[in-house]
């Protein structure tokens, strides 16, 4: 809420903010990629579709336009990961983001099937302030960041010319990081239990008074009574 | 997979370019020569010929998102197949590997780890199966 | 490339665990099961009815004693293993985890305050009519999450630990379909957690940035060599405000009031109890572990930020669990102002150094052991007719005379919340007070958590008060939940935080020796 209520001020200090990130970014883009083909302009690219994407992310009415402006983010940022040779990262944030996830909001939009939204309205000026004075600090705090002569990026050596591959991806998660690449099995059967439980369809008993109201407006909605009839048929079975 | 291929995206970029391109002209070709003769029947929504009855947004099932959120959990495990079978000569090898093939002692290690991995995920799978997430019953 | 089998020996806890965790899932899948087709759920369109897989009322039963075996064999394997311990941690799975007592201690507090958690979680699901058979399985996966977190001797660990548990969490939260209040509270759980699990990656990537490693010990040295960046600031800093959330501290406690208050009570109970403890551990580790260096600067060392997130969350915690009416929503505001007390203690680790983890770790085990029986019994007072839970002050009234054991076991379990003599409670106070007095620049923050522990004993009272000296409403239609199995949980669990009050030298003895 507050990112949306505070976009309009991050527009209007995106220049600003654009330029402290080049002084960051430009480096990297030219420096780090060992072929050297990639070109300052591809980052500016990259990193334009991924602001404009974001920004028309969270200003869309239309839910469906703003899960499409997504997935330009989403390539956006696969291209800087590929600018910044992170090549497996980029197949995947295409395969599993742009694609995917992306599927799974579709199906979201769809169940919960709201009307198209109004934006969110400016609220107070109190809101509109603390926004801009987090605003500011974060800009300061980040210009101090870039302009300090120790920069972050300095300090990072430059990357092997195998890094970022299948191949080298592979290596780490086979041999060093072994253990958690088998942990994320418990993580992933997490989350398919949660998928099933979570989304269990509520299931009526008829021994108790508090399912009839639900079920009377299920067979009036429907028109229909006799599915619900059903069910409670098969479960008094038993 | 050698840097120079690792690193190559001139094609992937003459792609991209060339679907752009591609679609910008046939949307403005179909805009810009297409006929327009507008007329009441012809902007009502179109049902297979039948009369539009009731709102076009009607709730869809749970179960749409049920499999979505699954296949995406497949498809997540799917992803770490890519990077395992790139290395599978290496990580099987106590050798060195010398196209493709081990000049140490072949090991099942490899083997074993992705064993253990997807057997985990195999139990997700049948618990799903048991529990009829996946179909429609 | 080879592979050391002796970590897998040393990870033994966790690998039974896991194996358990899928033994009981594939049980639940594989037992008999039901189809209930044809049925209308919520607005639906007739055309949309579904079938669903469903076990008959009461088939799931026999997991209950199940699990417990697996977390009783779990809890054996963690003795042997303190047993044949070396005195120096080790380190496992290529520098993933480590093996040490701090984590057997406090995985094994976990795994007991779960045991003794679950055995009330049958009678309550049918009571509530919520039966569903991968509870345990849950429950046993989310503590696998909890052993990496308290093990982790890398970043990337700490995460995935977080992430197993918290998954865990959010799917047992809302796993009481049919009650809105759970589908809200685990909403708003996840929403948070997903949004802090940002705030911790952020952090991570910064500090990988800064140091080019994700190793714990690495971290360290290269922060003690080099000094630490202002990146390196930002990194640690979210990262300690992504534990402040999971932890529910003020001002990050948000989402705790509705999610303990909305989830099924036995998952109240685990995720005050367990999840407090396992991120504590986590925090500890990461703080005292990782950054004893970072901690006493003057306005930008994590001894002051924690000193001041402290005093809030005792404060705010209290004085919002004085106005509430619901029990179960007075424990959660008073387990806000029990993680401030907790804070104090890392605070203390920061300024006193090691003599103050025995007393937190003192602290950590008898605020899961007491929260764990004082859920057992909010779980036991049952619900109404209409399976809503009975937990508003009115409906205890009474209680005394109506279930004579349930109230003289929450007398207790309260009044080791409030920390009286000679409950639990009291020591791990007076033992986190005391070890904090060792540094007297400590002095006011003990000054305001006792002034705080003044204040949280009104409301602790008022529930002893209103179960002796009121007479019931006149709608006493409460059922209250009848299994031995639950009473026999909360009996054990309240006799331990009683024998921890009267005998506290063994537990304080086996904390001080919980060493790194």
């Amino acid at each position: 809420m507050i990112a949306v209520a505070t976009s309009d001020f991050a527009s209007l200090d995106l220049g600003s903010l654009l330029m402290q990130a080049a002084q960051v970014q430009a480096v990297p883009a030219s420096s780090l990629t060992p072929a050297g083909w990639t070109p300052a302009w591809a980052f500016w690219i990259l990193s334009a579709l991924v602001v404009v994407g974001a920004i028309s992310t969270i200003s869309q009415r239309s839910l469906i336009s703003a899960v499409m402006s997504l997935v330009a983010t989403f390539f956006g940022l696969a291209g800087l990961y590929a600018t910044l040779s992170a090549h497996f990262l980029a197949a995947i944030q295409v395969l599993v983001y742009a694609g995917a996830i992306m599927v799974l909001f579709v199906f979201v939009i769809m169940v919960l099937n709201r009307d198209e939204v109004e934006r969110v309205s400016d609220r107070g000026l109190l809101d509109k302030a603390i926004g801009a004075g987090a605003l500011v600090y974060l800009a300061v705090r980040l210009g101090e960041v870039i302009a300090s002569p120790v920069g972050p990026v300095s300090r990072m050596s430059k990357p092997a010319p195998e890094f970022g591959t299948v191949a080298k991806i592979g290596e780490y998660f086979f041999t060093e990081f072994l253990f958690p690449f088998e942990a994320i099995s418990i993580l992933l059967i997490i989350a398919v239990i949660g998928a099933v439980v979570v989304a269990r369809t509520v299931v009526s008993r008829p021994t108790t008074s508090y399912e009839v109201p639900n079920a009377a407006s299920g067979s009036a909605e429907g028109g229909d009574d006799h599915a619900g009839g059903d069910a409670h048929g098969a479960h008094g079975g038993h | 997979m050698s840097v120079e291929q690792a690193t190559d995206y001139g094609p992937t970029l003459v792609a991209i370019l060339f679907g752009i391109a591609f679609s910008c002209v046939f949307l403005g070709l179909a805009m810009f020569l297409g006929p327009k003769r507008e007329n009441a029947e012809k902007l009502s929504p179109f049902e297979c010929g039948s009369e539009p009855i009731g709102s076009p947004r009607v709730r869809f099932s749970v179960k749409f998102y049920q499999v979505a959120l699954l296949f995406l959990i497949f498809d997540i495990e799917a992803a770490f197949l890519y990077p395992w079978a790139a290395i599978f000569r290496r990580l099987s090898c106590l050798g060195t590997v010398i196209g493709g093939e081990c000049l140490g002692t072949v090991t099942a290690f490899g083997f074993v780890e992705m064993l253990v991995f997807m057997s985990t995920l195999v139990v997700a799978l049948a618990y799903v199966w048991r529990k009829r997430a996946i179909g429609w019953g | 490339m080879t592979f050391d089998t002796s970590d897998l020996v040393a990870s033994l806890p966790l690998l039974f665990l896991t194996v358990a965790g899928i033994v009981l899932l594939l049980l639940d899948a594989f037992s008999r099961v039901v189809l209930v087709g044809r049925e209308h759920h919520l607005k639906l369109p007739a055309e949309t009815s579904e079938a669903v897989a469903v076990p008959p009322p009461g088939s799931r039963n026999y997991l209950m004693p199940v699990t417990l075996l697996f977390l009783l064999g779990a809890l054996a394997i963690i003795v042997w293993q303190v047993g044949t311990l070396p005195e120096t941690s080790v380190t496992i799975y290529r520098g993933m985890l480590v093996v040490d007592r701090f984590g057997l201690f406090v995985i094994g507090v976990c795994v007991a305050a779960a045991a003794l958690g679950i055995v009330s979680a049958p009678a309550y699901m049918r009571a509530h009519k919520m039966e569903f058979g991968e509870f345990y399985a849950l429950v046993v996966f989310a503590l696998c999450g909890m052993i990496i977190l308290v093990q982790a001797a890398d970043l990337v660990s700490v995460f995935l630990g977080i992430e197993t548990m918290s998954l865990g969490a959010y799917v047992l939260t809302g796993s009481w379909r049919r009650s809105a209040r759970s589908s809200e509270a685990a909403m708003k759980y996840f929403l948070v957690g997903a949004f802090v699990s940002g705030l911790l990656v952020y952090g991570i990537a910064l500090i990988y940035g800064v140091t080019e490693t994700t190793s714990l010990i690495d971290i360290k040295r290269i922060a003690m060599s080099r000094g630490a960046a202002p990146l390196f600031y930002i990194g640690w800093m979210l990262l300690l405000v992504g534990f402040a959330f999971k932890l529910g501290v003020v001002p990050f406690h948000m989402w705790a009031p509705d999610t303990y208050d909305g989830a099924p009570t036995p998952v109240s109970g685990f995720m005050m109890s367990c999840i407090k403890a396992a991120g504590f551990a986590g925090l500890i580790r990461l703080l005292q572990g990782t950054l004893p260096m970072l901690a006493r600067d003057p306005f930008t060392g994590w001894t002051f930020v924690l000193s001041w997130l402290a005093v809030l969350s005792m404060s705010l915690g209290n004085l919002a669990a004085i106005k509430q009416d619901n029990i179960k929503r007075m424990l959660a505001y008073s387990s806000i102002s029990h993680a401030g007390y907790l804070m104090v203690g890392v605070v203390a680790l920061g300024t006193v150094g090691d003599a103050a983890r025995g007393p937190l770790l003192f602290y950590l085990a008898s605020y899961a052991l007491t929260v764990v029986a004082s859920m057992g019994v909010v779980s036991w007072v049952g619900c109404d007719e209409r399976g809503e839970e009975r937990v508003r002050l009115s409906d205890w009234a009474g209680l005394g005379k109506r279930e004579p054991m349930a109230a003289l076991l929450m007398t207790i379990a309260l009044l080791s919340l409030g920390g009286f003599p000679p409950t639990a409670g009291f020591f791990g106070k007076f033992y986190l007070f005391q070890a904090a007095l060792g540094e007297s620049k400590l002095l006011w923050l003990i000054l305001v958590a006792i002034a705080n522990s003044l204040v949280s004993v009104y409301y602790y009272l008022r529930v002893i008060t209103a179960m002796y000296f009121r007479e019931p409403a006149p709608n006493p239609a409460t059922l209250p939940i009848q299994s031995t199995a639950m009473k026999v949980g909360v009996l054990v669990s309240t006799l331990l935080v009683l024998a921890m009050g009267m005998f506290p030298g063994w537990l304080s003895a086996l904390c001080a020796a919980a060493k790194f």
